[in-house]
């Protein structure tokens, strides 16, 4: 890490430039990537990068400045470069420290695990998963764990230090037909804020034996078919419907400059009295929770859409300034090489009142999604579009056959009047996000909730 | 004690790693490597630069620059293939090197020890110019008044230049080299267009040749500060802005359509988007695994007789300048499908020596702390037989749909079979001409399929970047796609 006094130098010489902020990020993360196919390792990655990256304000503009090379003399010169030093010198408040939300639940680093005992622990996974289910021909691992440490100061007086230890396992189990025919992968992929305890825990084989089931459960599935109907998203990560369905419009980028389909709606009603949409990075072991932004604030629960009404956006320090609001301690990046930017951390919908059983024996046609692989949403026009994994036709309320993963498409404003049920059966799913600021842990939950009707796409009308 | 100009000419030299294997610092840490008992030792390092501007309402709302380097370190320990990374060369670093090189020595099966470099060579042959960030702007802010004069356009939502440079270097234990870089300045521009309650959006990128880049050697004719350069990169971002106008007019008071099978005219963007997203299909671990919809059809008709697609990294048509893969194998024009034939295979190191065929220079790491996998630098496709003009593929269309956009690729689309299902946007074809633009609607079919049905292919070439790779497509015309829509 870098000394306080370096820091406090760097800041001078930013604010030097004439700028009327200026922040300092420093990182230092320690990585250790795995893919296993089978028994054998495919892929392995271990080492450590840090980095610098200082930005400045002058009114509404930004510039931001990173480097590898975080040795003093060469961080000043890079910002007497490129930022100058002809400006009114800017002011600078004394630094002064503060703490983070205590939010990584664990005992142990990920370096104090052998990198062959993590293996030993992955491969007993994927065995555990390929005996679940006679017809699984692959099973396929893929592992991260990151140790993250990070200094935070700006010309505000912010200096704070915050680590972020976290660990997650993709586990990806394709079965077949006899004679190797219809293959289908079922997919599972937790995370947790923890080092290595997160292999060791009792649930880690079940992921691998959940994805081998989730396979074997699509095995024989039809083309899904396609036309309107209504649609039932079950809990966990189904959430990543509403992250992209309505979570990366309420991002400040898109707000503030007057793009986002929900921009300047505050307090209006843009969804069914059913929803509430929370975001919340202040969650202790969770995937995408940290204890300090990525600016130096502080973390908190961000009630987004309450019964149906907008309510507040995420904000980061400089769209917070473009908007006359608060920072709402949003402000994430990738590393150091990517300036930060307003964007979600656990994004999840409040349970409510109904049950799944219920949502399905009232359903006459329609698809029941058991969980989501990805998607994406143009928070200009609100047009976003999944693609599902396991996926069931419900017909005459109940489920009936597997159909093979569809395309839900919609738009936000559309989409979110439209739910008419809310169960109580809520979970928190993990995955990462791709935006401007680099890809991200993210949690997305929900409980199961239905959509009265939304444009499914797939191979048969 | 260094002078205020050693040192910025010591950081200079760090930003560019003008000559890395004569420095002192990478030799005495080689050598030091070998005291603490590794052998085969043979690194990889990585530095990149990166300028970005971006103009928003008549203003200069972002600038960004930076560098960063990585070391990637493979060796063998007791006999054991090793590999491990670092940003820098610290002591901190160098223990913790030390610390991951050990403790990936021996997870690997059967990984080959790194082999040693024959003979030096520096492929390199792209400078980054120093622009004028001033005159950037200008020309940004100009593009986005020309975008703003057009009809019914609302909003500049991105006005940006971005300019990237990658420098890499593997250097064996005896100090030998292989050198090369790439890179490449690109301009997005995306209007947004309104008319009422309907709104549209366009997007538009294109290489900004004239801006701060210049392949080949310097040569003194070439100054970003002269008129004719200033004024050739404020046609093309000019030129870019007007188009992404007019595609978002076009877009506006977009309907829904019927679900039902159609023809289609796919716009050379949205080709160059799908063939990206398959070009895994022809990675040779791909293959082996049975993890690609082309597994056991090598030397089949996979695609019409029309069908060409080639991977060419010489072709200027394409935005990559690499002329080494990461493994300091030479890369090489191929044919991947030649008359719809599936020809080639693309192998790195490993998967060429596993099928017995050697490595094909494909062999690129997806990230630069990632493992070697596979890749392509540029990839073309093109007419067999000759092609048409935009107007000449409508035309052609009674009843269909022209695809300007597509979404959900990254999981809408399986290599492993080859389906896919996608969110996508367009214009109705009537009697051969653009009709009202439609939208919500998806499309669903399978990519070898789609290349069988391709009847007419364009004059129209444009490229996206497609991970490592640049695919370059023009628009084509196939017999049919399931479209879902109302």
């Amino acid at each position: 890490m870098l000394a306080e006094s370096c820091i406090e130098r760097i800041l001078d010489q930013a604010v030097s430039c004439g700028a009327d902020y200026a922040e300092v990020f420093f990182e230092n993360v320690e990585r250790t990537r795995v893919d296993l196919v089978d028994s054998e390792v495919a892929r392995c990655a271990c080492g450590c990068e840090s980095g610098i990256g200082i930005r400045v304000f002058r009114g509404l503009e930004s510039e931001y400045l990173y480097s590898a090379d975080v040795r003093e003399e060469c961080v000043l010169g890079l910002i007497r470069k490129h930022l100058g030093t002809g400006g009114v010198f800017g002011k600078r408040t004394p630094l002064s420290r503060f703490t983070p939300h205590g939010i990584v639940t664990q005992g142990k680093l990920p370096r104090d695990r052998k990198l062959k005992e993590k293996i030993g622990h992955l491969k007993e996974a994927v065995d555990a998963g390929k005996r679940e289910e006679a017809c699984i021909v692959q099973g396929r691992a893929y592992y991260v764990d990151a140790d993250q440490r990070v200094q935070i100061a700006n010309t505000e007086g912010v200096y704070a230090q915050d680590q972020r230890v976290r660990s997650r396992v993709r586990f990806m189990m394709t079965a077949a037909k006899e004679g190797g025919a219809g293959r289908q992968t079922g997919y599972i992929g937790p995370g947790a804020m923890q080092g290595p305890e997160f292999l060791e825990s009792e649930e880690f084989l079940e992921y691998a034996r959940e994805a081998a089931r989730n396979a074997k459960g699509m095995l024989g599935a039809r083309p899904c078919p396609a036309g309107r109907m209504p649609v039932i998203i079950s809990n966990g990560f189904g959430g990543l419907f509403f992250h992209e369905a309505c979570g990366h419009s309420l991002e400040g980028s898109a707000v503030a400059s007057g793009c986002s389909e929900f921009a300047g709606r505050l307090g209006q009603k843009i969804a069914s009295e059913k929803v509430t949409l929370i975001d919340d990075g202040s969650i202790a072991g969770e995937w995408g929770s940290l204890g300090i932004d990525d600016e130096g604030i502080l973390t908190q629960k961000n009630v987004l859409i309450e019964g149906g009404v907008l309510k507040g956006y995420l904000l980061d320090r400089l769209n917070a300034r473009r908007m006359g609001l608060k920072p709402t301690g949003s402000s994430r990046r990738e590393n150091y090489r990517f300036a930060p930017a307003p964007r979600m951390t656990n994004t999840y919908i409040a349970p409510g009142p109904d049950r799944l059983a219920d949502m399905i024996g009232s359903t006459e046609r329609g698809l029941f999604v058991k969980n989501i692989n990805a998607g994406s949403v143009d928070p200009v026009t609100g047009e976003f579009n999944f693609n599902t994994g396991e996926t069931y036709l419900i017909e005459k309320g109940k489920i009936t056959i597997p159909v093979m993963s569809a395309t839900l498409i919609g738009t936000g404003g559309e989409i979110l009047p439209r739910v008419d049920m809310v169960s109580d059966n809520f979970a928190l799913g993990h995955g990462y996000c791709y935006a401007g600021s680099g890809q991200l842990p993210i949690g997305a939950g929900q409980p199961a909730v239905r959509i009265t009707e939304m444009t499914v796409g797939g191979k048969e009308l | 004690m260094m002078t205020e100009e050693g040192k910025e000419a010591r950081r200079q030299k760090m930003e560019t790693m003008a000559a890395a294997w004569e420095d002192p610092e990478l030799t005495a840490f080689m050598e030091w490597l070998g005291e603490q008992g590794f052998t085969d030792i043979r690194l990889f390092i990585s530095a990149r630069r990166l300028v970005f501007l971006a103009v928003q309402c008549q203003e200069l709302k972002r600038h960004e620059y930076g560098h960063s380097r990585m070391y990637i370190v493979e060796a063998a320990w007791k006999g054991e293939y090793c590999c491990a990374y670092a940003s820098s060369l610290t002591d901190g670093s160098r223990a913790e090197i030390v610390r991951r090189l050990k403790e990936t020595a021996g997870v690997y099966i059967n990984r080959e020890i790194p082999q040693g470099i024959a003979e030096s060579k520096d492929f390199r042959g792209q400078r980054w110019r120093e622009i004028d960030q001033e005159a950037v702007g200008e020309s940004l802010m100009c593009a986005e008044r020309e975008a703003l004069s057009c009809e019914k356009a609302h909003f500049v939502e991105m006005c940006e230049y971005r300019q990237y440079e990658e420098t890499v270097v593997l250097l064996d234990g005896q100090m030998h080299y292989l050198a090369d870089d790439d890179g490449d300045c690109t301009v997005t521009v995306r209007v947004v267009a309104k008319d009422g309650d309907s709104v549209a959006v366009a997007t538009k990128s294109g290489i900004a040749d004239g801006g701060g880049w210049e392949a080949g050697p310097r040569d003194n004719t070439h100054d970003w500060h002269s008129r004719n350069q200033q004024e050739e990169f404020r046609e093309i971002v000019c030129g870019l802005a007007r188009r992404a106008a007019e595609d978002a007019r076009l877009g506006l008071h977009a309907q829904r359509i019927a679900s039902g099978r159609y023809p289609i005219v796919i716009e050379n963007c949205v080709m160059a988007e799908l063939t990206g997203h398959y070009l895994p299909m022809f990675y040779g671990e791909n293959l082996m695994h049975h993890t690609s919809a082309l597994a056991g059809k090598e030397h089949e008709q996979v695609g019409c007789d029309l069908l060409r697609l080639e991977e060419d990294p010489f072709s200027r048509k394409g935005t990559c300048r690499r002329r080494i893969d990461d493994e300091g194998t030479p890369v090489s024009k191929k044919a991947l499908l030649r008359n719809g034939v599936f020809e080639n295979v693309l192998y790195n190191s490993k998967s060429g020596d596993k099928a017995g065929d050697g490595s094909t220079g494909n062999g690129f790491k997806p990230d630069v702390t990632a493992d070697i996998g596979t890749s392509a630098t540029n990839v073309i496709l093109s007419s067999e037989a000759g092609t048409c003009s935009r107007e000449e593929l409508l035309q052609s269309v009674r009843e269909g749909i022209y695809i300007t956009k597509i979404e959900g690729m990254f999981a809408g689309g399986s290599t492993e079979s080859g389906d896919f299902s996608l969110l996508a946007s367009g214009n109705r074809i009537i009697d051969g001409k653009l009709g009202g633009a439609v939208n919500q609607f998806t499309i669903s079919g399978n990519i070898c399929e789609l290349w069988k049905d391709i009847e007419m292919i364009g004059d129209d070439p444009v490229y996206r970047m497609a991970d490592r790779a640049c695919v370059v497509s023009p628009s084509v015309k196939a017999a049919g796609l399931m479209v879902s829509g109302e």
